[in-house]
């Protein structure tokens, strides 16, 4: 994967066309860039008031007939996780960069449950037993004919190299179905919380978030705190925005879970479960967020909503790709949610702020209009001062 | 490490390397700029550095420097700076973009030079991250300006530029007047040229001077291609040069795709920045490297 020649090649295809397309996409829905200062506003609001907005989020999600629950850390996640789950489970899961990050799908197999990444990218990188290159494309440094080579070994014999990308799809797509059918447990990441409704926001294109959200009986959602809006209008935004900077405007789906299924339709009395899942549950991580928040230049990061238009702006990940970061972070916004979560004292996460070229165009192409390279040049300061 | 090798020449001879002072100001014999002006020309060293600097690349790269293993290197070039052998064509190339930079500017504004006194800005310690080492070295340039009752200082060069207009009034006490020449100047000279240019990251992007020198262009009836991806401000096109002397490979393997897509564009690349200048030269292609100034 760290193949630099396979990584040209691979980001050669994409990069272009994608930096054009957004910048259609927002010539196009010009109200955009409003929404982003908005929504910029409001999570500055809930940065500097986590604690509260933690504390609401929790108990609306409870108000709709959800659990919640707050990690501090990544062992406590898998912890929480795990005992939701048990053992001998059939598990999918929608895309989610919270539960690789705090270590889930390995966890939960070596508890001895069956787990399937269900989003496209994500499959492939579990098939090849990589780690994700990109934040919302994770198998961005797979070519078409290295996913074919792939899927044939894996899961269809019969699939060849000459084969479109639209029937590589549908071989997975025949293989995932059964896997949703069968699950017990469906786990997804979310784009936004919403403090005032307890309401999470998933946006995607493929539909497997949707089906890991309402086929299985339980359905759980990790995500970080930083994910947390003010209120469900907030979390509209959130969605919105992450999709068109992130290139892909409309988004094809935009799912929202607040608590387990339910209907009122007898006597018109709120009654649960209905036909989706029977338990809901969010687990809110926090994982270094928190300490981040209250520092002067890191809380920035805090803002960040996860679009990936940085890192196609950035020379260094054009360059050397996926394997400037720790995965599953990477890219421009990957030097700062290193520090994050693996602290500023790291030396990894020192090494690799180094390589910053301060190019700049991560922070012109930034949504949240964070200042990233301000954020990097802080952590090299941090890293060089402590050698 | 490298700061070991950049703090010593810093000690020395107020330099990032370990060269001699008269390189610096060697450009400057015969065109009697005034020593005395409180209005200077501020070179930094940066363009005269430039040969020098790719010189100190290729050591760094042919031993084998990878990230952060710089101790076998300290040594030999700190004791050995002969070593650090410029090319003649880069050494000329950058007397020829100064001495362009004091014609077209003398048009406008009188000014002088501090020649042997001119200190380096210490932009290189602060770009690596050195901010503890910066701020104790910029008190001893801004002394240098004092002395010299300096109100305003002309530069020529986006990294010297970005430090002393953005940086320097974080730092310390800092109240002389900062302009860049390329807000002073207008050359009227007409080309009949089709050029593609590689913007400075901070010219255009920490600056907002995106236009500034593509109007120069303009005036002078350069053609220049533009490109929505590859010349867009937003697009972070860089040259590699600031991690040239950490990573070196990855240093020219930036510039090589850079020379490579803007080549499809024109096979004039126009620079404005002496890094810019230096780190795309290291690419062997059949394009030509073109200072802004060396078009006057
Ligand atoms: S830092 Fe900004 S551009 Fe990069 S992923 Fe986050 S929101 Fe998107």
């Amino acid at each position: 994967m760290n193949d630099v020649k396979s990584w040209n090649e691979a980001i050669n295809r994409v990069l272009e066309p994608t930096i054009i397309k957004t910048k259609n996409i927002l010539d196009n829905y010009k109200y955009l860039y409003d929404i982003a200062d908005k929504l910029r506003k409001a999570k500055e609001e809930v940065i500097k008031n986590l604690g509260y907005y933690i504390d609401k989020t929790m108990k609306s999600v409870e108000m709709v007939g959800g659990t919640s629950y707050l990690a501090r850390d990544s062992e406590e996640a898998r912890k929480i996780i795990g005992e939701l789950v048990g053992t001998n489970k059939k598990i999918v899961m929608g895309k989610s960069m919270v539960a690789y990050e705090v270590g889930i799908r390995q966890y939960l197999i070596n508890m001895g449950n069956e787990v399937w990444e269900t989003d496209l990218g994500e499959f492939l990188i579990q098939l090849a037993d990589e780690y994700p290159s990109h934040i919302i494309a994770p198998a961005i440094h797979m070519t078409k004919e290295r996913a074919a080579q792939l899927l044939k070994e894996k899961i269809d014999p019969n699939i060849d190299e000459s084969r479109s990308p639209e029937d590589l799809v549908k071989s997975v797509r025949k293989f995932l179905r059964a896997k949703f059918l069968n699950a017990d447990i469906g786990i997804s990441g979310a784009n936004a919380v919403a403090a005032d409704t307890g309401a999470v926001l998933m946006i995607e294109n493929e539909g497997n978030i949707r089906m890991t959200s309402v086929l299985p009986p339980t359905h759980i959602v990790i995500t970080g705190i930083e994910k947390i809006v003010p209120t469900l209008e907030y979390g509209f935004y959130e969605v919105m925005v992450q999709s068109a900077f992130g290139s892909l405007y409309p988004p094809t789906y935009v799912n929202l879970t607040a608590g387990p299924s339910s209907t009122a339709d007898i006597e018109h009395n709120r009654v649960r479960p209905a036909q989706g899942p029977k338990e809901f549950h969010l687990i809110l991580v926090d994982n270094g967020r928190s300490k981040a928040a209250r520092d002067p230049v890191l809380w920035e990061a805090l803002l960040c909503i996860r679009c990936g238009r940085c890192y196609f702006h950035c020379p260094i990940y054009k360059t050397i790709g996926p394997s400037w970061g720790i995965p599953p972070y990477n890219g421009p916004t990957g030097v700062m949610w290193n520090a994050v979560i693996r602290g500023l004292n790291n030396k990894n996460v020192g090494e690799t702020a180094m390589l910053c070229v301060h190019a700049g165009g991560c922070k012109e192409s930034c949504p949240m209009k964070i200042n990233i390279p301000e954020v990097i040049h802080y952590i090299k300061t941090l890293y060089l001062r402590s050698l | 490490m490298l700061k070991n090798i950049i703090k010593r020449s810093l000690q020395e001879n107020m330099l990032p390397l370990p060269i001699s002072k008269s390189v610096c100001h060697k450009w400057a014999s015969g065109l009697n700029l005034k020593k005395d002006s409180d209005t200077i020309l501020y070179t930094s060293c940066l363009y005269q550095l430039i040969p020098y600097i790719n010189s100190f690349t290729e050591y760094m790269e042919k031993f084998n420097v990878s990230r952060g293993h710089f101790s076998s290197l300290i040594p030999i070039l700190s004791k050995f700076s002969f070593l650090l052998k410029p090319k003649k064509e880069l050494t000329e190339k950058s007397e020829k973009i100064l001495r362009n930079i004091v014609n077209e500017l003398s048009i406008t504004i009188n000014f002088g030079y501090l020649y042997d006194e001119e200190p380096y800005s210490g932009a290189l310690l602060y770009e690596l991250g050195f901010e503890d080492e910066f701020r104790e070295y910029v008190k001893k340039v801004v002394e240098i300006f004092k002395s010299n009752n300096i109100k305003k200082i002309i530069t020529i060069d986006p990294h010297t530029h970005y430090i002393l207009k953005v940086v320097y009034p974080k730092v310390v006490n800092f109240n002389i007047e900062v302009v860049n020449y390329l807000e002073l100047i207008r050359p009227m000279k007409k080309a009949n040229l089709s050029v593609v240019i590689h913007d400075s990251c901070l010219y255009s992007r920490f600056l907002d001077m995106h236009d500034t020198y593509r109007k120069i262009l303009d005036n002078m009836s350069i053609e220049r291609k533009e490109h929505q991806v590859f010349t867009a401000k937003d697009v972070g096109g860089c040259c590699g040069g600031p991690i040239e002397s950490l990573a070196p490979e990855i240093s020219r393997r930036i510039a090589e795709i850079r020379v490579n897509e803007l080549s499809k564009l024109s096979k004039n690349i126009v620079v404005v920045c002496p890094i810019c200048l230096a780190n795309l030269s290291r690419v062997p292609s059949n394009v030509n490297i073109i200072d802004l100034a060396e078009l006057f």
